[in-house]
């Protein structure tokens, strides 16, 4: 990755009036260690974007395999899954995660595997609906009728059918995971301290602007928040374009 | 009112009983002995100390035995002891409740006054009143709150200088002099879910057959504001309003520690930054209560705003947009 000045290089001089301001070498100042700010927020954003992909990745895997046996099967699955959701939807925000966390440990791993669990029920609940849709379809009844086995219809012809609208929705939850990630980072209970993450950089540079330096916390917070708004603009069309696809 | 009145408390109770359980039993999800976890600092632990901790906290007993235990115990107010500050859990968290408490009671405040506001703003104006609306809500609902929070230090804090950046404040003025920003950070969110909210429930009046008659038969536009959009609007607003303030207990944990307010969501950061378990267990449960028992109660009072929804009609507590809240 190509940056400016190397991410984790720290100036020389004593640790006082470090944080400077915009200067030329610095667009956008450097930190309370003297590392270039630019530079680190480029360099944070591989672990602040690639980490709600991960979580994704898992809430999807958990979230739709459970929306469907659930609505393929019925019966008991559908009520265990609507028993499940409800007492995650008893912990508001972020305290389910938190519980994870004071349990195994803090570390963007174990904060990925939690956000991933949290936010498994609300994609199973949606998937569940689709699913629930797209199995009163007649081409559904014709596959059984060849013989094919439930979980065949489910993996090969059902779920990918419901891909369109599934993934519109997962670009809408990808705002939010970033946000949740970035908070449990600020909170200490995500990236530790050697990574740079956008979350962890906002923490870092909070004492500094009771002092006055505002650039250390102002430029990764931003970065948050112009992600955050880019993905919650462009997933509210492509949601609705890929809804409206089928 | 009545007749779905058994059912939903019967199911609050069922939830609240699982959640509860869930707090307790995680202790016996981690790996390791949970007399471990429980001792607190992973240093020091002679065999004594850990034999002192499972006599304690009663680990030779079945799971489900402990827990009555725990339950029944917490009821009562006796929710263990720090293992941080050697204090009782229950007065910890008391010292710490009426900042919370008042923290979001200032930021409903906030977010009903400006987000119905807006809300009702942006459906009676339209044009670029409503635009700049939905465009400044979509922003709301994108910053986290720690961010937001760091933004109105720099600004209002920091270099325009009309708030104080730390301290709690003296008296009433100074309370709420010192509790504006994080009560803004806080509601920011919350503000802009009641604002589309209430702007798409107006819309939904407005398009109504019996404002259209109210109109033909000349009341004047105020009134029919008044009396036929804004009451038909009010049940899903006022729903939303009581989920979004629910929600709030949990969105104090990221602003108090912002903030560095000493309440029950700095509280609960510290308590697990520091491995004390008995505190975190205790504030995750209040929470949980917290908000189970308000959402519950918002659907209750649902029917006798709005006389058309059926009790026990509507699913119950469905989650507010933005788990970062």
């Amino acid at each position: 990755m190509r940056t400016p000045d190397r991410p984790a290089r720290a100036r020389r001089g004593g640790p006082v009036r470090l944080a400077r301001g915009t200067t030329s070498p610095h667009p956008l100042g450097t930190d309370a260690s003297g590392q270039d700010l630019l530079s680190r927020v480029l360099y944070g954003a591989r672990s602040s974007l690639l980490a709600p992909l991960a979580l994704l990745a898992l809430a999807a895997l958990l979230g739709v395999t459970m929306g469907t046996v659930a609505a393929w099967r019925g019966g008991w699955v559908d009520t265990l899954l609507s028993r499940v959701t409800d007492v995650m939807y008893a912990f508001p925000g972020l305290l389910f995660v938190v519980l994870v966390i004071a349990v195994f440990g803090d570390g963007l791993t174990t904060s990925i595997i939690a956000l991933g669990l949290a936010y498994a029920p609300t994609i199973a609940r949606y998937t569940r609906s689709l699913a629930l849709a797209e199995r009163s379809k007649p081409y559904i009844d014709a596959y059984r009728v060849q013989g094919m086995s439930g979980t065949r219809i489910c993996v090969r012809h059902l779920v990918p059918n419901l891909a369109g609208p599934i993934v519109g929705y997962l670009v809408v939850l990808f705002g939010e995971g970033l946000m949740s990630l970035a908070t449990l980072s600020y909170l200490g209970f995500g990236a530790g301290s050697p990574s740079i993450d956008w979350g962890l950089m906002v923490q870092e540079g909070q004492d500094a602007v009771v002092q006055g330096a505002l650039l250390p916390a102002l430029v990764p917070g931003t970065a948050i928040a112009a992600v955050v708004v880019a993905f919650n603009i462009v997933g509210v069309r492509v949601s609705d374009r890929l809804g409206k696809g089928r | 009112m009545i007749r779905g009145l058994p059912r939903r408390i019967a199911g609050l109770f069922a939830t609240l009983l699982a959640a509860s359980f869930l707090i307790f039993a995680a202790v016996y999800a981690a790996p390791g002995d949970p007399a471990v976890l429980l001792s607190g600092s992973r240093q020091e632990l002679t065999p004594e100390k850990l034999a002192a901790v499972r006599a304690e906290h009663h680990l030779d007993e079945p799971l489900v035995v402990q827990y009555g235990r725990w339950l029944w115990d917490g009821l009562q107010g006796d929710l263990g002891r720090s293992f941080q500050y050697r204090d009782h859990v229950a007065d910890l968290i008391g010292a710490r409740l009426p900042t919370t408490l008042e923290l979001v009671g200032y930021a409903t405040v906030f977010f009903v006054v400006l987000g119905v506001g807006s809300g009702v703003l942006a459906a009676l104006r339209r044009g670029w009143v409503d635009s700049a609306v939905v465009g400044g809500t979509t922003l709301a609902a994108s910053v986290p709150a720690f961010v937001a929070a760091i933004a109105l230090v720099s600004l209002f804090g920091v270099r325009l200088g009309w708030f104080p950046v730390t301290g709690q404040g003296e008296g009433f003025a100074g309370r709420l002099h010192h509790l504006t920003l994080p009560a803004f950070a806080l509601a920011l969110s919350a503000l802009a879910v009641i604002s589309r909210v209430t702007r798409q429930a107006m819309a939904e009046a407005y398009a109504s057959d019996h404002v259209e008659a109210a109109r033909a038969s000349g009341q004047p536009e105020r009134q029919i504001v008044v009396q036929h959009v804004l009451r038909n609007a009010l049940g899903p607003i006022v729903t939303m309003c009581g989920l979004v303030m629910a929600g709030m207990l949990a969105g104090t944990v990221v602003v108090e520690t912002a903030f560095g307010l000493s309440g029950i969501g700095s509280l609960l950061v510290s308590a697990i930054t520091t491995h004390d378990f008995p505190v975190t267990q205790a504030v995750l449960l209040l929470m949980v209560i917290g908000y189970v028992v308000v959402t519950t109660l918002v659907d209750l009072v649902h029917p006798l705003i709005d006389p058309r929804v059926s009790p026990g009609g509507q699913p119950r507590g469905r989650k507010p947009e933005g788990r970062t809240a």
